[in-house]
């Protein structure tokens, strides 16, 4: 533990209250969005607390802390999805089925969803780790591009750069859920 | 599989659908106690240098050595091989070698040696220096010329490889064969291969002729104790 004051708060107790309490939702709820498990959430928690108390005097100098702190939880949460893959241990998905921008309720279209959602985390986790943090940060967190360039530590045209590489990497490995062309008169 | 590319818009819904924002009440409660458990971990764990968190080392690990040691002898390095780069254009490793080199490029120039025109003196204690003339006059003939006790000496010895015995004499005065003992100072010019293990001998500075390779000045205090100093020519 870090040295302690005399009211009995350590520094770690006091750069917590600061800099991670006010972010422990959204850090709780990416690492949900990236891993879709709860033991791979909790290990992505555990691997991101560590990192990001590793580097709290990084995080506590940063123009941009939250956006720090986000992106570290996000490389977290890949790390284990691309963990779990190399272990063989993800959700694999059935084979490919195009995604419907209403998906229909019911077991069967849990499964389509469930399908979907490794294919989409495979993705990610196959973009390079500024891509994949840029587009998280950007489409999942909604961050501005001057928060995402702080977090990255680039100038605001480069991180627009990654986000648009990203999501133009993403799309072809998303192909297969791309709808079938529509033809005139629609389907049935 | 479909030909088409998802649109901007397309793939980013795709993501916000996949990846949706809905976890369970229950679960984000004990994530949340995870995160502040791992966080407390975190923080309990023995304080590291910030060397080792830049590169990444285990908390587990403890080095060997403390990090000043290590600091030290890094330092200790860069400053020897400061120095060493700094020393003068022979350094002390260097010259051995490139006397290894001179004396195998000399000893392969001998081999091709067919004559050559020596002057040998040798000095022995404190007794008089005395003087030979070595000829190689044709391969394994040697004509040795000294001043003896009873006048001016002269042999023509035919010499196989090894030059431990002499089998001809033809001139002497008044002596009936060469005694290994008067020829014992100058074995070493009697053949190549004597005088090619010669120029290995401590003691001896050798100046090799740097177009042809071949010993032309030997000087010194060999393994015997004698002082000597040989003039070579080679015809």
């Amino acid at each position: 533990m870090g040295p302690t004051g005399a009211d009995g708060v350590s520094d770690d107790d006091v750069f917590y209250a600061a800099f991670l309490a006010p972010l422990e939702t959204r850090m709780l709820r990416t690492a949900w969005r990236i891993t879709r498990d709860p033991d791979r959430a909790r290990d992505a928690l555990q691997d991101a607390m560590a990192r990001i108390w590793r580097q709290r005097d990084r995080v506590r100098a940063h123009p941009n802390p939250g956006a720090l702190v986000l992106r570290i939880s996000i490389h977290a949460a890949i790390d284990v999805v691309r963990r779990e893959r190399r272990l063989g241990r993800a959700e694999e998905s059935g084979g490919p089925t195009a995604w419907r921008a209403n998906p229909p309720t019911g077991p069967a279209a849990e499964a389509e969803r469930s399908e979907v959602r490794a294919l989409v985390v495979d993705a990610i986790a196959k973009l390079p780790e500024k891509q994949a943090a840029a587009v998280t940060l950007r489409v999942l967190e909604e961050q501005p591009y001057e928060a995402i360039a702080a977090a990255l530590g680039c100038a605001e045209a480069t991180a627009r750069v990654h986000v648009l590489r990203g999501r133009e990497k993403l799309k072809d490995l998303l192909r297969v859920l791309a709808p079938a062309s529509r033809t005139a008169g629609g389907g049935p | 599989m479909s030909d088409r590319r998802l649109s901007d818009d397309e793939v980013e819904r795709l993501l916000r659908q996949a990846l949706a924002d809905d976890l369970p009440r229950e679960l984000e409660d004990e994530l949340r106690r995870e995160a502040r458990r791992a966080w407390r971990r975190a923080a309990a764990e023995p304080r590291r240098a910030r060397w080792q968190d830049w590169l990444g080392i285990p908390a587990g690990w403890k080095p060997l050595l403390p990090q000043p040691a290590l600091v030290g002898a890094a330092l200790a390095m860069l400053g020897a091989g400061a120095v060493m780069q700094a020393a003068p254009a022979r350094p002390a490793a260097v010259a051995p070698l490139r006397s290894l080199q001179a004396s195998a490029l000399a000893s392969r120039a001998l081999a091709r040696a067919r004559a050559m025109e020596c002057t040998v003196e040798i000095a022995g204690g404190r007794g008089p220096v005395r003087s030979y003339r070595v000829d190689w006059t044709a391969p394994g003939a040697v004509r040795v010329r000294f001043d003896g006790a009873g006048g001016p000496v002269e042999w023509v010895l035919s010499l196989p490889e090894a030059p431990s015995s002499v089998l001809t004499r033809t001139t002497a005065a008044g002596e009936d064969a060469p005694r290994d003992a008067d020829l014992e100072p100058v074995r070493a010019y009697l053949s190549p291969r004597a005088l090619g293990d010669r120029l290995a001998a401590p003691g001896l500075v050798v100046t090799i002729d740097p177009a042809t390779h071949l010993p032309v000045r030997l000087e010194g205090t060999g393994r015997e104790g004698r002082r000597e100093a040989a003039t070579c020519r080679w015809p």
